[in-house]
């Protein structure tokens, strides 16, 4: 099984910039294998280098896709952090 | 005979002027080679060597850098990374240095190659912390301290907050960087911390070899290698000049300033609610240049008229002087987080400011009628990016409807020069305004078709060059012939040189950076209205911008 969300990014910066290593340290304390589709574009989301080439600016739609025991929980609170980025 | 002393220009990224030992620091050289250590126990060592420099930075109150050096942790434990180093690994039988160099710089080249300044920045943070791995894998100590001579000029290709951070800021007296440009990383710590700094100094590190002492001028961007002493001396005296001029300058704290007999306004230019504070503190004759895109950027839905209003009216009862604001000049290279706006390929020349406001005009008759709810004070409106008499019209026509519908006396509207069409305009333009404000920062790059935000095109950036001056003389011509208010709201204004031929030509405001509103006083006190009207006169017919600065500061003396 896998938990998926799509979400528009409405900060000022996107993931980009101290948001995107916001991100990658919030992800990297999941269990799960988490990845980030934007596009034909896909990172790993513990690895800052991938998700900085994503290019996900403002106005930008992502995917966030989980895999693993805490799923769930891991999809939940990135989107939680992805709204309240500024 | 000695030789002749070398001089390198570059980009003057913080200003003052050092003159000190050359310490040079080489990303390149080999590292003293200690026991190996496996690619686990490099990296470890690393991330506790930033982890050791983030927690100093934050203690000594560089929160930027701290948070710099955190990201650096990310970067050298990334899993892509790691990856393309095992993938490196396993192709040859590269060393583990090697496959650590290569698979760094290679990942460091796809970040670059994307194309954003920003990614490229981070590009040369990733090449920076591979450097650090290499250095541990062979077993190479990291550097914590680096001992510096007092007063240290610091040498270096380009520099990364991890060097930054490896000595004492307090020993340094300036530095020569042979790359990056105003927004670099050195030349943000330099401004933060008041150290001289020339960046973007191509060649000085293969000019300083063999070399033991250097000169920093951060006011005119040049170092000079080995200075003779006649060099150090006029370095060390204009460093003196400087100094004294400031001290000097502080006896004008708030005073009325003269040129000519008549009244010049020394004004802010603001862009935040924190600059106004720091205008008030500066005693500045109101505000020459009120940014307003903040309002815009702060919020993710259009500004109502109601909470613009509360900030122009706090503005406006802070002076007795005028305070100007300008409409919204956003678009183009500056984003807003609720208008939609197309991409554009050359935003600056692109539908921004007064363009975009013509477009969306609702967004402009709200501030229009924020403006004019305020009855305190003396705050006049002024419009962006002209380049057509036609932009005026239009806007002045939805102008004078919301000041026919609120009832007021007239309320001064004025426009920006900043474009050469607007400059070229200007006799029609000063007969349906108030005032006029010159742009020298846009005048000047778009008189030279130069990105100002091109650290290589440093030398199209003067303000001073004779193209710029002559469609600066026919605004204050304009003006002057239809007996209207004229000021300069660019960094031409705060620029001693520059601020002589302005008031020569009969600028009567100058607009600057709270910081620079008592130097700027004294230099309008100062002046002799003669000398700087017939240097008006001649500067226009100069053929560049070094002979500008010449015949000014040779025939005035301590402006340089």
């Amino acid at each position: 099984m896998t938990t998926t969300a799509e979400i528009t990014l409405t900060n000022e910066v996107g993931l980009h910039a101290r948001p995107a290593a916001t991100f990658v340290r919030r992800a990297a304390a999941f269990q799960s294998t988490i990845r980030v589709r934007r596009d034909d574009r896909e990172a790993d989301a513990s690895s800052l280098l991938q998700v900085l080439k994503l290019e996900a600016g403002h106005g930008a739609t992502i995917v966030i896709e989980a895999d693993g025991e805490d799923e769930e929980d891991a999809v939940v609170e990135l989107l939680e952090l992805l709204r309240t980025l500024t | 005979m000695t030789p002749p002393t070398e001089q390198i220009e570059g980009i003057a990224a913080s200003g003052g002027i050092a003159v000190g030992p050359i310490v040079l620091l080489r990303h390149d050289q080999a590292e003293p080679t200690g026991e190996p250590r496996s690619l686990e126990d490099a990296v470890a060592k690393v991330v506790r060597h930033y982890a050791a420099l983030a927690d100093r930075a934050r203690e000594e109150g560089r929160g930027e850098e701290a948070e710099v050096l955190e990201a650096y942790e990310l970067l050298v434990t990334d899993p892509a990374l790691q990856a393309a180093i095992e993938r490196e690994q396993a192709i040859g039988d590269a060393p583990l240095d090697q496959a650590v160099m290569t698979a760094g710089n290679e990942q460091a080249d796809e970040l670059a190659a994307l194309g954003d300044e920003y990614l490229a920045q981070r590009a040369e943070d990733l090449r920076a912390a591979v450097r650090d791995i290499v250095t541990a894998v062979r077993g190479g100590t990291l550097t914590v301290d680096l001992e510096l001579p007092e007063d240290a000029i610091i040498v270096a290709d380009e520099l990364t907050p991890a060097d930054t951070s490896t000595f004492d800021l307090d020993r340094v007296g300036g530095f020569a960087i042979a790359r990056g440009g105003m927004t670099s990383h050195t030349a943000i710590v330099a401004r933060s911390v008041g150290i001289p700094a020339v960046v973007g100094a191509i060649g000085v590190l293969e000019a300083v070899e063999g070399a033991t002492t250097m000169l920093v001028d951060g006011d005119a961007g040049m170092v000079c290698i080995d200075p003779d002493d006649e060099t150090r001396a006029a370095g060390e005296e204009r460093a003196a000049v400087r100094q004294a001029r400031r001290q000097a300058a502080a006896a004008w704290h708030g005073k009325e300033v003269r040129f000519d007999g008549e009244r010049v306004l020394v004004a802010a230019n603001i862009g935040t609610t924190a600059q106004l504070e720091a205008a008030v503190e500066g005693a500045a004759d109101g505000v020459g240049l009120f940014r307003t895109e903040f309002l815009h950027l702060e919020s993710d839905h259009p500004p109502d008229r109601e909470s613009q209003a509360e900030i122009y009216r706090e503005a406006a009862r802070s002076f007795d002087d005028p305070v100007i604001v300008r409409t919204l000049d956003i678009g183009g290279d500056k984003e807003s987080r609720w208008l939609e706006l197309p991409r554009e390929d050359n935003p600056f020349l692109g539908v921004r400011g007064l363009r975009l406001c013509l477009e969306q005009p609702e967004v402009l008759a709200t501030q229009f009628e924020a403006i004019l709810d305020v009855a305190d004070g003396d705050l006049w409106v002024m419009l962006p990016m002209v380049a057509r008499l036609d932009d005026v019209t239009r806007a002045r026509a939805l102008w004078d409807e919301r000041v026919a519908a609120s009832g007021r006396g007239p309320v001064p509207f004025g426009v920006m020069v900043e474009t050469p069409a607007a400059a070229l305009l200007a006799r029609h333009l000063a007969k349906v305004v108030d005032f006029v404000s010159i742009g020298t920062n846009d005048l000047t790059q778009y008189t030279a078709a130069a990105d100002r935000g091109l650290a290589s095109l440093a030398q199209y950036h003067d303000p001073v060059a004779p193209p710029v001056l002559q469609l600066i003389r026919m605004t204050t011509d304009a003006a002057i012939a239809e007996d209207i208010h004229v000021g300069v709201c660019g960094g031409a204004a705060a620029d001693p040189v520059a601020a002589t031929l302005l008031l020569g030509m009969g600028v009567r405001e100058l607009s600057v950076p709270p910081t620079e509103i008592d130097v700027m006083r004294s230099l309008v006190a100062d002046i002799d209205p003669v000398a700087a009207r017939r240097l008006a006169e001649l500067a226009v017919l100069l053929p560049d911008a070094a002979a500008v600065r010449e015949e000014v500061t040779s025939a005035i003396s301590g402006l340089a």
